[in-house]
């Protein structure tokens, strides 16, 4: 069985990377600004750095691309965004993320009054 | 640049060395993402006045080496476990060997008999129908 401590990872691994891709659509994002608004979120991150290894994941699985622009100020900033594939996965997981949600609430007990 | 490279290029080399066992590739990977969000959030400080204070919240933000190469370890796991095991060879056990044998040649001979025995039939059929 896993630790207590341990059950937040569990659950955050397999969601967390639709978090990511959610957070795409409505366009292409800039990284740092990506990872600083996933950070900040403590049930969902232990850290920042933690997420460059999932977006790394991400890319090469197709889901998303990236494209390098040039800023006003400083290095070139690497953006982020969906492809169709991430979008027909991000789908994907909302349907299925509800039935499972409703599933675990019936049965634990967790199911909003 | 200033002194406080130093600190980044000593928590680059930490992440690093905790990442023993992630391919190679992996490694340059999430170290060349890591050197571009520090780059690209000094360079939002600007650098001649950014502080120390500044650099070292910036790599406590981005965390823990070990938790980075946790999570880099996790996702060298998932593909390996994605890729799935290589199929598993067909073996045939020594004993089910020989019995596969002694049914081959049963097959053979049968087929065999058959044979003989059509070629015997035919032959008797046509004496029979010239007779």
């Amino acid at each position: 069985m896993e630790a207590p401590g341990s059950l937040s990872t569990a659950l955050r691994r397999g969601t967390l990377e639709f978090c990511v891709l959610a957070l795409m659509e409505d366009g292409e994002q800039y990284g740092v600004e990506l990872v600083r608004r996933l950070g900040s979120e403590r049930t969902l991150t232990t850290s920042e750095g933690t997420l460059y290894p999932l977006l790394a994941r991400l890319r090469r699985a197709g889901w998303v691309e990236t494209t390098w622009r040039e800023s006003p100020s400083g290095p070139p900033r690497r953006y982020y965004a969906l492809t169709r594939q991430g979008t027909v996965a991000l789908h994907h997981f909302r349907e299925e993320w509800t039935d499972f949600r409703d599933t675990v609430d019936r049965i634990v007990g967790t199911r909003p009054a | 640049m200033n002194t406080y490279d130093d600190l980044v290029s000593d928590y680059l080399r930490a992440v690093e060395q905790a990442m023993a066992g992630v391919p190679a590739n992996r490694r340059a990977e999430l170290l060349a993402d890591l050197s571009e969000h520090i780059a690209a959030k000094r360079a939002e400080l600007s650098p001649d006045r950014e502080t120390e204070v500044e650099v070292r919240s910036i790599l406590e933000l981005l965390g823990d080496p070990e938790d980075l190469a946790a999570e880099a370890r996790l996702d060298a796991a998932t593909d390996a476990a994605d890729a799935g095991p290589p199929p598993a060879p067909i073996l045939i056990e020594p004993k089910k060997r020989s019995a596969a044998v002694l049914w081959v040649a049963i097959t053979m001979a049968a087929v065999a008999t058959l044979c003989v025995l059509t070629v015997l039939l035919g032959i008797l059929g046509l004496a029979l129908f010239r007779a």
